[in-house]
């Protein structure tokens, strides 16, 4: 009723224009007042930095010159291949070679442009002194990285739509399929995700100016390095031809994506906890995506294993426990980096049964508890290798063939017949290689936790110390046993002198030669000297693992009473209670 | 349940071996003013940033509305607004997209993100300014368009770092009055400066603080007495001056008395009250009085008094 009242006075006032008809106006301001209502709600649910950056990127310079260089050089390329290909192109399957083209231009905004904006976004951030005004906002870390990787994520979109019509142009010649196209474009967004996420980790660093030069400079460097891989790559592909009936092309494609995306997560949880308020528990998060992607990889293992057998039999103990081995010592070298300190605010989630504390401790904030995870697991890859075996042995016995029943279809299915690798080698170089992780780390870290009481080391610092010792561990043994033989080439072998060496020694237990044997002692020895150490760390992890929940304070609770009719308090974490 | 808004316990914080914070403890109430004042490198800054959740102290706690900043930062955060020393801003933004974005980030939203901003800008006086790229703005502009993101999602308590710094006399007299109104409408503010004078007019209280420790805390008249127990007083007495000047001396609360023509000037130990005594006492005891006026120090004097003049 209110709503006809104004064109009603209008046409009172006198003669209205006759071309608006005041109906039309009025339906026509409704919906501009709905769709404004409504694009007012769908923008209240985005993430406040992703409409602020796009609001900012359409005014800025970046922005518009990349997007006109993108187009200027898809129709110069257009323009270049027409002109040498006409009228072959019609006849032959030359379409991949276009595309291929398109990918390679779009893959320097993609892989160089949109990552390296993102990592200068969230520096600027910092630099300006705006990052601290948002970080005492509501915004989560978490929210913030994400937002960055949002509005990383909407210039991609708008580069790829710029190539949209060239792309589509190949279609319709001889050569190129819709499911390359799609392939293609999967890929390189995914990999364009993953690489933003770097930049925006890299940004995380550090806040030092002449450090964020360096890193910058590393950064761009190592862009342009993976988009040389990757347009490498792809014009391989192009060449050689997608093999799309292969089972194995369509398991490398879930493979890569599956551990783009697993990193590509680790590296967002890492950067935002980066950011957080240093009270904050940044562990936890990280160390269940860690366990995560471990799983992910004894999944892909055992499922190659089962798939085809024959074929990887022989590999699959052995790249199961090495890269494990090695993914756990990074991960292990950047644990023991962690302090000790649990801040009161993470003791109030701490977990409180006996047996959430045995299985859960490890979760926790901290230095020990850190190293006792990366060992834990790396032992849990061993060990799931190790039962599978067993397994086989005991259920490929006649009298175990015919358990009747679903536990029997289910193993059956996936471990019985088999192949059953014909020596233990495996084993004996798994050990050692959770010795030598468990002995260097751990090491490492009981001298860091010494050197700790006199001086902060920061988790950098630590890192860069454990890997510098690993590496001196190999290369020190080699160059004193170089020097040592030097005008006595003959006696240049490997001997218990590189003991220390686990490059060498790994070498001479996965690739047995018979100039030198190796006797199960060494193996042995160092998993001995690992376990040792590993009881060590235990015995100071006794600190962390003595910590208890301790209740929130009075004024905590009393709020959180007020507002629990509103929001239900959230897990934060698997032993929060609700 | 009764909490102050503000509160400082025994605060440290070190970098290296610079005490920035040494000890500091104080409470601000609901609707009070409070000044921070010290020199240059006093611990202002540090000790504001730990309220604002963005260090952690070294030792001690800070707390706002009954919530530890090391603890519960995300509570403090909803609860606190804080303007820095310093202009955090965006290129290619104007002053509206500027306050929006912040009041998004502050979980604000529909008609709520709507009325803050109005409110807002209406507060701080940029609704003509909404359209206007920051890079354009003044100083004044920049402050309130500062003290506008600061008090987006209403908080109870508000932190200026140095807020009247860089400003003409008219946009300094704009923001005691904003600051005033805030503290009316029950919000409780710290505030900063290394001019006493220019806080004086607007604080309930102030706290004095050098090389990390608080001198003094109280109103500026409960400093100015402990600094200065005894009041400067000038009196004219038409005729006898001399007879006056020996009837002073011979009292045990005047010191220094000086005769010039017929002016006499002493200090006298006490409050007001017991000025008005002595005033009635003259008069009783025969004197003509003319003229009768007592001063305290100038709040610079009080300041050097108070600091006295380490700057770091
Ligand atoms: N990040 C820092 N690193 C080292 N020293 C600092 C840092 N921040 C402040 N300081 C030192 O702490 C002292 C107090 O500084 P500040 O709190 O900024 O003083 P104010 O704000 O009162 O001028 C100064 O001596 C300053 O040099
Ligand atoms: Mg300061």
């Amino acid at each position: 009723m209110t709503m006809v009242q104004p064109s009603e006075t209008q046409t009172a006032e006198g003669p209205a224009a006759p071309r608006s008809s005041p109906d039309f106006r009025e339906t026509l301001l409704r919906w501009g007042t709905r769709l404004e209502q409504f694009l007012d709600y769908a923008g209240d649910r985005l993430n406040p930095i992703l409409v602020k950056e796009a609001r900012q990127s359409m005014k800025s310079k970046q922005f518009s010159v990349t997007f006109s260089l993108l187009l200027i050089l898809s129709w110069m390329w257009t323009a270049i291949f027409v002109a040498f290909s006409v009228p072959d192109v019609f006849y032959e399957a030359w379409g991949t070679r276009l595309l291929i083209g398109y990918i390679i231009i779009l893959s320097i905004p993609l892989f160089i442009v949109v990552p390296f904006a993102a990592f200068r976004s969230l520096a600027a951030e910092t630099e300006d002194g705006t990052f601290e005004l948002l970080s005492i906002t509501s915004l989560s870390a978490r929210q913030i990285v994400l937002g960055k990787l949002g509005s990383a994520v909407l210039q991609m979109m708008v580069y790829y739509s710029a190539l949209a019509p060239s792309i589509a142009f190949t279609y319709l010649l001889k050569g190129v399929d819709i499911v390359s196209i799609g392939l293609l474009l999967l890929h390189t967004f995914v990999i364009s995700v993953v690489l933003s996420i770097l930049g925006l980790l890299a940004a995380t660093i550090t806040r030092a100016r002449h450090w964020q030069v360096l890193v910058s400079v590393v950064l761009i460097a190592g862009l342009l390095f993976a988009t040389f891989l990757a347009d490498y790559f792809f014009i391989v592909m192009a060449i050689v031809g997608l093999p799309f009936d292969m089972p194995e092309f369509w398991m490398a494609n879930l493979g890569l994506l599956n551990f783009w995306i697993a990193f590509g997560a680790l590296f967002l949880i890492i950067a935002s906890g980066q950011i957080s308020f240093a009270s904050d528990n940044r562990s936890t998060p990280i160390r269940m995506m860690l366990l995560l992607i471990q799983t992910m990889w004894i999944g892909w293992m055992f499922f190659l294993w089962r798939w085809n057998s024959e074929m990887y039999a022989e590999v699959f103990p052995w790249m199961m426990v090495y890269f494990a081995a090695i993914f756990w010592l990074v991960a292990g070298a950047l644990l023991t980096g962690e302090t000790a300190q649990l801040s009161p605010r993470a003791k109030r989630n701490l977990p409180q049964t006996l047996s959430g504390r045995v299985l859960l401790t490890w979760f926790n904030p901290g230095s020990a508890s850190g190293y006792t995870f990366a060992m834990l697991n790396l032992a849990t890859v061993i060990g799931t290798q190790f039962l599978a075996y067993t397994n086989i042995a005991l259920f490929s016995s006649p009298q175990l063939q015919n358990v009747p029943g679903p536990l029997h279809t289910v193993v059956n299915s996936l471990l019985i017949s088999r192949p059953f690798p014909d020596d233990d080698g495996w084993f004996w170089a798994s050990l050692a290689a959770w010795g030598y992780v468990a002995g260097y780390l751990g090491t490492v870290r009981l001298f860091t936790t010494l050197a700790r009481k006199y001086a902060p080391l920061n988790m950098l610092a630590v890192f860069l110390l454990q890997l510098v010792v690993v590496v001196m561990g190999a290369i020190l043994p080699f160059l004193f046993l170089t020097i040592q033989t030097i005008g006595d080439p003959l006696s240049w072998h490997y001997s218990e002198l590189q003991l220390p060496n686990w490059f060498w020694t790994m070498w001479e237990l996965t690739w047995p030669t018979t100039r030198t044997t190796i006797s199960p002692f060494i193996p042995g020895g160092v998993f001995a000297f690992g376990c040792l150490i590993f009881l060590l760390n235990l015995l100071s992890a006794a600190v962390e693992v003595e910590q208890v929940r301790t209740l929130a304070p009075a004024r905590v609770r009393e709020d959180d009473a007020s507002l629990r009719p509103l929001e239900p308090k959230k897990r934060k974490n698997p032993w929060d209670e609700p | 349940m009764s909490h102050p808004m503000i509160e400082l316990r025994r605060l440290h914080r070190f970098f290296g071996t610079t005490r920035a914070v040494n000890d500091v403890s104080f409470e601000v109430q609901r609707g009070e003013v409070f000044g921070f004042i010290g020199p240059n490198g006093a611990g202002k800054t540090t000790s504001m940033r730990i309220l604002a959740t963005l260090e952690l102290p070294t030792y001690g706690d800070a707390f706002v509305d009954g919530f530890s900043c090391i603890n519960d930062p995300d509570r403090v955060r909803r609860r606190l607004g804080f303007m820095p020393d310093y202009f955090g801003t965006y290129t290619d933004v104007n002053c509206y997209e500027y306050l929006d974005f912040f009041a998004r980030s502050y979980g604000l939203a529909g008609r709520q993100r709507h009325q803050a901003l109005q409110h807002t800008m209406g507060f701080t006086k940029l609704d003509e300014l909404a359209h206007k790229p920051i890079r354009g703005l003044s100083k004044g502009m920049k402050q309130r368009l500062c003290l506008g993101r600061a008090m987006i999602h209403d908080p109870a308590v508000l932190i200026l770092d140095e807020p009247a710094n860089g400003l003409d006399p008219r946009a300094r007299i704009e923001l005691r009055e904003m600051i005033r109104e805030l503290a009316a409408n029950g919000k409780s503010v710290l505030v900063s400066s290394h001019i006493l004078t220019e806080l004086a007019e607007m604080c309930d209280r102030v706290g004095i603080i050098e090389r990390g420790q608080l001198l003094a805390v109280g109103t500026v008249e409960e400093i100015q007495h402990e600094q200065q127990p005894h009041r400067e007083v000038k009196v004219r007495v038409l005729g006898g001056a001399e007879g006056a000047r020996a009837w002073l001396v011979g009292r045990s609360d005047v010191n220094d008395v000086t005769l010039v023509g017929e002016e006499l000037k002493f200090s006298h130990q006490g409050d007001r009250d017991s000025e008005v005594v002595l005033l009635r006492e003259m008069i009783l005891a025969g004197f003509r009085v003319a003229e009768f006026a007592s001063h305290s120090q100038s709040l610079e004097d009080v300041f050097m008094a108070v600091t006295k003049g380490i700057v770091q």
